[in-house]
């Protein structure tokens, strides 16, 4: 796919921290919530209701995909995957924001101890 | 988790698109499940579902929204045929609720309205009765006597007075109480008493904000009305209505009746207005009414054959609208059904030509509930263009249909596209999109083709003759009506035939107490003048002319009037005419002689009969000569026998006498002239002879009688031509749709027909073939729209002259038309079949 991925930045935010706990392993939605939950510190909560839906869109974009049931798990739990377009995205709105945190932290706005 | 918290997300699901539940019900239901319960986080949740699931139905529909207005600009021809009827039919359907809404269904602008009514006296004639207004002795008596009531008030009849400067003003003559018995409130000042001066006034609240700029201040100034100084007591809210028998209408001022002294022995005619106690029916009210009838007749004088009856204000009102509006809305209604039926038809159709569209979308993943959805929206978007159509095109036409519609009934002029018919509108739309898209997208869903399609398609054909059947109907019933009506001999002849009518200026007569015009000679003198006028062949003075009837007079003759019989108690027609009346009118003279000059004298006791007068009471001949007694000191002696006239096209000739005019009646003055021609200028050259002498004239009109008996014709005229040509468009749209459903059918059967061709059918073979399904489609359309006729048809019998609603010269006129048009209507499908070649059809396979 020859598109350019910044072509859909910014990213709802919710929408980049599934596609960053994806890229960190496949999982499955209530997992996906536990671990974005967990590495906030529960200030980005993850609710079924806003969940799904972004799941559902996701996958008819193409940015994530089911992948087959894995065997010691409940097989109605369905798990994701980033396909390479999703993870193509996850990095262009990384490297967004990255260039926004140095800007950020050049203007002294960000206290050194944030990056501890 | 609390098992409740469970049901409620569960139910919340349901907001969902269906296909987006089914693959994730269970897994948010178990994610919701595993999280701590919170009271902040539930209510998140359920926020979150909510808004989100209203975020992905709106996007679906907005995705279907845009796919059909693709979808249908790429058939422009078809788009444009479905857009254009609908627009038509809604146009039509939406000018025919908002005259409906404007004059029935918007409730009366009093404190309830089903509590108010009219009291009538009536008289039964020899042909049928004759009702009357009450005189202002009879509405004290019946205040007094009749305790059903919570209120009797009365008004006179609305005029026209003059006013400072030269203006005018239209006023009512009320009793003190009138107010207070419609229940409307001052917006400032009160409302008149009883007890105080005769010279109060109420003005209109625009009068008010017109002349008086809207100050408070204007309670206790003076308005001149013909000459006499009225002080100003109140302002009445703004629309306020006043009902009249037959009509509702905008007065400027209202003052207090004038008070007769009883000496004078003369009466004032009014319209008793009564209020019901609440909870008391108008039947009980009739019967209280009946108890004291004999209190009333004393109050009226010895008159033979009264009686008093009551009814609400609606019906007074309304009886005639009622009819007509309903009758034109049905016939609106039966033309958009068709119309819709005609829609889906073509719908169908389409859907049949885009099969290969649908499969492509469900191979591709999309559910026949997708579909189906997918169809629909695309139906409701045709429906809603051609809505917007329609109602511009329903605004435009408002003007003239308020301009058309016949009959003058009360708040015709104030019908238009408001919030209600807003309202309707947006029904419509929904009812269309139902109507026409409920199949097709049904359709879809069931993904049943073949069969299924071809009954439906025949049912919406049935449904259509049926509908088109019960229009066409009532045209040919009322139009049977109509000649039978315009064909009765009139009696008369109205070529260049002028009537004027001559309104006393009641405030004279209340001043003077005599009615002017009985001023010895003023009448004919006015009749000299009038025929000096150059064009004008000859002048009779008249209290009425036939469909004039500017003042209709009935007189009781008491028991043992006919010294023959010893007759009873009867009422018949009176009508005061000049000498030359009849040869004027050409009413043919039977028997006797005309009036002369002798007869016009104050002791005149020669009179005229009519033929019907003379056929009831004197059955052996020879009427002239014989003695009506009258009173016991007035004899009239019969000198002439003329014939029958028709006072309107709808009644029957009255037995009626006729006395030589000699002003002895009342104030009211009329007459009739002919001229060699037509006489630009004679309305104005008339009503200056008349301001000239001392008839102590108020308004005067002329008219043309001829013009007044095509006006008699209009309101049925109108009725039936309106209904004509909806009934034309009706049989148009159903032609059309049974060409479409057997155009349709046969080209599916080309190859049956093929190969019936090829095994020795005859040319005459197929067209039966052909026909016969027209004609079984035509028959169940005839026999569900004979029963559909019989259902609506009473809503006719108001208008219909001497012919039954169910006419069998009409209806059998009608059902052989049906059955001649649904074969025309297959003619062109037969002969295509016929020239079906067997081995093209057969390369089909």
């Amino acid at each position: 796919m020859a598109r350019d991925p910044r072509s859909v930045l910014p990213l709802n935010p919710r929408a980049f921290y599934i596609l960053v706990a994806l890229a960190a392993e496949q999982s499955h939605g209530y997992a996906i919530a536990k671990s974005v939950e967990a590495a906030t510190d529960g200030v980005v909560r993850l609710t079924a209701g806003t969940l799904y839906p972004l799941i559902r869109q996701m996958l008819a974009d193409g940015w994530i995909a089911e992948c087959g049931a894995v065997r010691d798990q409940d097989p109605r739990r369905r798990m994701y995957r980033l396909t390479p377009w999703g993870t193509r995205i996850a990095q262009a709105e990384a490297l967004r924001l990255a260039q926004a945190v140095r800007m950020a932290s050049k203007s002294r706005l960000i206290p050194a101890e944030a990056f501890a | 988790m609390n098992p409740w918290l469970r049901r409620l997300f569960a139910l919340l699901l349901f907001a969902y698109p269906r296909d987006f539940r089914t693959s994730y019900a269970l897994t948010m239901r178990e994610h919701f499940e595993s999280e701590t319960p919170e009271w902040s986080g539930v209510l998140r949740t359920v926020w979150d579902v909510l808004s989100g699931a209203t975020a992905m139905r709106a996007e679906n529909v907005w995705r279907d929204f845009i796919y059909a207005v693709r979808m249908n600009a790429k058939a422009p021809l078809f788009t444009t045929v479905v857009v254009g009827a609908i627009a038509l039919s809604i146009a039509t359907n939406t000018v025919a609720f908002a005259l409906l809404n404007a004059v029935l269904l918007k409730p009366l602008p009093y404190a309830n309205p089903s509590q108010l009514g009219f009291v009538w006296q009536r008289m039964t004639g020899p042909n049928g009765p004759t009702t009357m207004p009450l005189s202002n002795v009879q509405v004290d008596a019946l205040a007094q006597d009749s305790k059903i009531f919570a209120s009797v008030t009365a008004s006179m009849s609305p005029d026209t007075v003059a006013t400072n400067g030269g203006a005018t003003l239209r006023r009512l003559q009320v009793k003190a109480n009138y107010f207070s018995t419609l229940g409307v409130r001052p917006v400032i000042g009160a409302f008149l008493t009883d007890g105080g001066s005769a010279q109060q006034a109420v003005i209109s609240w625009s009068l008010w904000r017109t002349r008086f700029g809207g100050a408070a201040n204007v309670l206790g100034k003076t308005l001149k009305l013909q000459g006499d100084l009225y002080t100003i007591a109140g302002v009445a809210p703004q629309g306020m209505l006043d009902p009249t028998p037959d009509s509702l209408v905008q007065t400027e001022v209202w003052t207090k009746i004038p008070r007769m002294p009883s000496s004078s022995g003369n009466q004032i005619v009014v319209f008793p207005l009564v209020r019901l106690h609440d909870g008391v029916s108008w039947q009980a009210a009739q019967a209280d009414l009946s108890r004291i009838q004999h209190a009333l007749n004393v109050a009226s004088g010895p008159f033979p054959g009264v009686h008093y009856y009551t009814g609400p204000l609606d019906d007074s009102l309304f009886s005639g609208a009622r009819s007509f509006l309903w009758m034109v809305y049905a016939a609106v209604t039966g033309v958009l059904l068709i119309a819709c039926a005609n829609v889906a038809n073509l719908l169908l159709v389409r859907g049949t030509v885009r099969e290969g569209e649908f499969a492509t979308r469900s191979a591709v993943g999309a559910s026949p509930r997708r579909i189906a959805s997918q169809v629909f929206t695309e139906t409701a978007v045709l429906a809603t263009a051609g809505a917007a159509i329609g109602l511009v095109l329903a605004w435009a036409a408002m003007p003239w249909a308020r301009s058309t519609i016949p009959g003058d009934f009360p708040r015709l002029q104030t019908a238009g596209i408001d919030s209600p018919v807003l309202l309707y509108v947006v029904g419509l739309i929904i009812a269309v999109t139902l109507l026409t898209g409920m199949l097709p997208a049904y359709k879809r869903r069931s993904n049943k083709t073949g069969k299924m399609s071809k009954h439906i398609g025949r049912a919406l054909a049935v449904v259509e003759i049926a509908v088109a059947f019960a229009l066409t109907a009532g045209f040919g019933v009322m139009l049977h009506s109509f000649v039978a009506m315009t064909s009765v001999p009139l009696g008369f002849s109205a070529r260049n035939v002028y009537v004027a009518n001559i309104h006393p200026n009641r405030d004279t007569i209340f001043r003077t107490q005599i009615p002017p015009i009985s001023h010895a000679g003023v009448d004919r003198e006015i009749v000299r003048r009038i025929r000096a006028i150059p064009g004008v062949l000859d002048a009779t003075a008249a209290t009425s002319v036939p469909f004039q009837n500017a003042f209709r007079m009935t007189i009781g003759l008491q028991a043992g009037w006919n010294r023959d019989r010893n007759g009873p108690p009867l009422m018949v027609g009176a009508v005061q005419v000049g000498a030359t009346y009849f040869q004027l009118l050409h009413i043919p003279m039977l028997a006797g002689r005309g009036f002369a000059a002798a007869d016009f004298s104050e002791s005149t006791s020669s009179v005229a009969v009519n033929e019907t007068f003379a056929h009831e009471y004197f059955p052996r001949g020879n009427v002239v000569g014989k003695l009506i007694r009258v009173s016991p000191g007035e004899t009239w002696h019969v000198v002439a026998l003329v014939g029958d006239t028709r006072a309107s096209f709808k009644e029957e000739p009255q037995a009626t006498v006729y006395l030589p005019f000699n002003g002895g009646f009342g104030p009211y003055f009329g007459l009739a002239l002919r001229t060699a021609g037509p006489l630009p200028g004679l309305a104005g050259e008339v009503k200056r002879v008349i301001s000239r002498t001392d008839a102590g004239a108020g308004a005067v009109d002329v008219s043309s009688l001829q013009d007044l008996i095509a006006q008699n014709a209009a309101d049925t005229r109108t009725g039936m031509e309106l209904l004509g040509v909806l009934a034309g468009v009706a049989l148009l749209l159903a032609l059309c749709g049974i060409y479409s459903v057997i155009a349709y059918a046969t080209q599916r059967r080309f190859h049956e027909i093929g190969i019936r061709v090829a095994v020795g059918a005859r040319p005459r073979n197929v067209i039966g073939l052909i026909l016969n399904a027209a004609l079984v489609q035509g028959a169940l359309g005839i026999a569900a729209g004979l029963l559909l006729f019989a259902c609506t048809a009473r809503l006719l019998a108001v208008e219909l002259y001497k012919t039954a609603p169910l006419d069998p010269l009409a209806l059998g006129v009608v059902i052989v038309l049906m059955i001649v048009c649904a074969a025309a209507a297959a003619l062109v499908p037969a002969w295509r079949a016929m020239r079906v070649q067997p081995a093209s059809a057969l390369r089909y396979e």
